[in-house]
């Protein structure tokens, strides 16, 4: 019974450790050419600032908490926001999964619905939940909503039939059937789901926020930018990176275990 | 500090292959440092060159309007009257007008001006004041009009009278232009702080409708306030016009430093053009024309009539090119305010910024040494 034969892509595990050196080379490499570049001195420190610039922009901002204040006020919507998509995602994903009714009726609007970007609601958003906090979790949590729905549905569609008729030949009740069968079957694609909508809704989070925000880490960015600090600027952009990154691996982990837990 | 750095950044460029958005932050890291460099060399090239220039690029504020870019001011004068065009293409030299919307306006500018992209923008005061300080040497080669007034709204339906009824209300504001030094001392002259309110950081593009649905208590606007009052979106509470004539924001014609010093012969054609066309819209009989220009695109007619009938400006000083005292002294107090509050981060010379060379040129050649009011102010 493992899962990772019907969920190919909930089998990916870390791979980081097995990295070999020539992965690093890329980014030292970079590192090393932008560090350069601004040695030659052809251009002032302010407009391409050197790597060492980022740091103490990060330094400055950390001691004087204001670097603290934009990634709580940013992670705090995405704990909210996610938790809320991810949630009604993992219902709506399985109301479609298991009912042909429902499926019929609402899989292409909702086909039609994921393809469209979720900045493209933002004015709609803005005329309906204002600038405030409530339009920045609903950004994330309709981002969080579709790669989660979707993947409980592949989830549960990629259950087996016949294991169903097990479950009927067994008379198991519905609590039992979604207990002993179904969560167990289907916790690969759904932990996927969580770990994509997850980091998807990150990125659209600080988007939002370069839009319309009177904080977070996207705002940070726009204000570097409206006041031409470049050094803000990137700044924002290696700690909304590594926040993605932390939150990718963190998700990979809980991934790894969990898959582990079921093929032991 | 390298050091520090290095495992911090490897580390976030190695997810790379994990993340896609990781991906597209370094595309944008990656495309930055291109742009630099890129310009870096070509901008090197060009000073070392002695002066091969093929274009001219000036930027300025426009607005679509049927299906064309309108360029605000003396700028759309300019375009108009074809001499500077002429002039430059006499030397083989095309002229570019890179059209800014206001929804973005100088930060914009000032990534052009940075790049080397733009040689010349008339714009506000601050952003190039920013620019300055952040490391972009600007040049103000001459004044385009006496000022503008900034506005504070309220949406309708706030009881609010002054700045100070507004505390822990959420204003727009859109961070970094130049409408932020107007209303910051009014704040720090109502004995408040900026902390007092809940700012919010958009455009003034969104703003009209912001205030409409009530996602904001006020905004702080240019003239596009009295549009928002006329609308009956917004009411009026406080204007420039209520404080002292300085407060008003200015704009001016930049020139890139690098590019003023080294083609001294195409910065003057491009002062003369626009002292031309300063002297064209100063004169009382073009005075309709100058305001239906003002007002296609952007706003109503009477609107644009109102704002500059209360400006307390005459008609002919309005788009005077004449350098000053008020000039020297409102950049002095935009760059050394600024600095104070944190805005900028490095003291601005502005006895560097103004360059008064081309315009002097250009009045005397122009025979307009008397045109103008030569007295600071120039108020009625």
């Amino acid at each position: 019974m493992m899962a990772g034969r019907h969920f190919p892509s909930g089998a990916s595990v870390p791979r980081l450790r097995n990295l070999p050196v020539g992965a690093f080379a890329a980014p030292v490499l970079l590192l090393g050419a932008w560090q350069l570049a601004c040695l030659t001195g052809l251009f002032p420190q302010q407009v391409l600032v050197p790597p060492s610039g980022v740091a103490k922009a990060l330094a400055d901002m950390a001691g004087s908490g204001e670097l603290q204040r934009h990634v709580g006020d940013s992670l705090h919507r995405l704990l909210v926001g996610f938790a809320i998509g991810a949630v009604s995602g993992m219902i709506f994903g399985a109301a479609l999964a298991l009912s042909r009714l429902l499926d019929a009726a609402l899989s292409p609007l909702f086909l039609t619905l994921w393809q469209v970007p979720v900045i493209a609601f933002v004015p709609l958003m803005v005329m309906f939940l204002g600038i405030d906090e409530p339009f920045k979790i609903a950004v994330v949590a309709i981002a969080a909503f579709f790669p989660m729905a979707l993947a409980t549905f592949d989830g549960i569609r990629g259950v087996p039939r016949n294991w169903f008729d097990v479950a009927k030949i067994y008379r198991l009740r519905l609590h039992q059937l979604v207990r002993r069968i179904l969560l167990p079957a289907t916790v690969p694609a759904v932990l996927t789901g969580l770990r994509i909508s997850l980091t998807r809704a990150w990125v659209v989070l600080v988007a939002a926020e370069l839009l319309a925000a009177d904080s977070g880490i996207g705002q940070m960015m726009e204000m570097g930018r409206q006041l031409f600090q470049i050094d803000v600027v990137l700044a924002g952009v290696v700690v909304s990176g590594l926040i993605g990154f932390l939150l990718d691996r963190g998700a990979r982990w809980v991934e790894s275990r969990a898959t582990r837990w079921r093929a032991a | 500090m390298v050091g520090n750095t290095e495992p911090f950044i490897v580390a976030y460029q190695n997810s790379v292959s994990f993340l896609s958005q990781a991906r597209a932050w370094l595309a944008a890291a990656m495309a930055l440092l291109g742009c630099a460099l890129l310009t870096a060399c070509g901008g090197s090239g060009e000073a070392a060159g002695g002066g091969e220039v093929k274009t001219v690029t000036i930027a300025s504020i426009a607005y679509p309007y049927q299906g064309k870019q309108v360029y605000n001011g003396v700028n759309g004068v300019v375009i108009e009257q074809g001499w500077l065009k002429e002039q430059l293409a006499k030397k083989g030299v095309d002229l570019v007008f890179t059209p800014v919307s206001t929804a973005v306006g100088g930060p914009l500018i000032n990534e052009g001006f940075s790049g080397k992209r733009i040689d010349f923008a008339s714009y506000g005061d601050f952003p190039a004041v920013i620019a300055v300080a952040g490391g972009v040497p600007l040049k103000i080669v001459a004044p385009v009009g006496q000022g503008q007034d900034v506005y504070i709204v309220v949406r309708k339906g706030l009881a609010a009278r002054s700045i100070a009824d507004l505390k822990g209300k959420r204003i727009a504001l859109h961070r970094g232009r130049p409408w932020e030094l107007p209303f910051s001392k009014l704040v720090d002259s109502s004995g408040l702080k900026l902390s007092d309110f809940k700012i919010v950081n958009i455009n003034p593009s969104a703003t009209p409708a912001a205030l409409q649905s009530g996602s904001v208590d006020a905004a702080v606007l240019l003239s596009d306030g009295l549009l928002v009052e006329q609308k009956g979106i917004g009411r009026v509470i406080w204007s420039t016009k209520q404080a002292s004539a300085d407060w008003k924001m200015r704009a001016e014609l930049f020139g890139r430093a690098d590019f003023v010093d080294a083609h001294p012969d195409l910065t003057q054609l491009v002062v003369e053009a626009f002292v031309r066309a300063a002297a064209w819209a100063s004169d009382e009989a073009n005075k309709a024309e100058v305001i239906r220009r003002a007002a296609r695109g952007a706003l109503p007619e009477d609107i644009v009539a109102k704002d500059y009938a209360e400006s307390g400006i005459a008609w002919r000083e309005r788009f005077s090119p004449i350098f000053g005292p008020a000039v020297r002294e409102h950049y002095r107090s935009v760059a050394d305010y600024a600095l104070e509050r944190g805005l900028i981060r490095k003291k601005v010379d502005t006895g560097a910024l103004l360059d008064e060379r081309f315009v002097d040129k250009a009045l005397k050649d122009l025979k307009l040494e008397q045109f103008w009011a030569r007295e600071g102010g120039a108020r009625k």
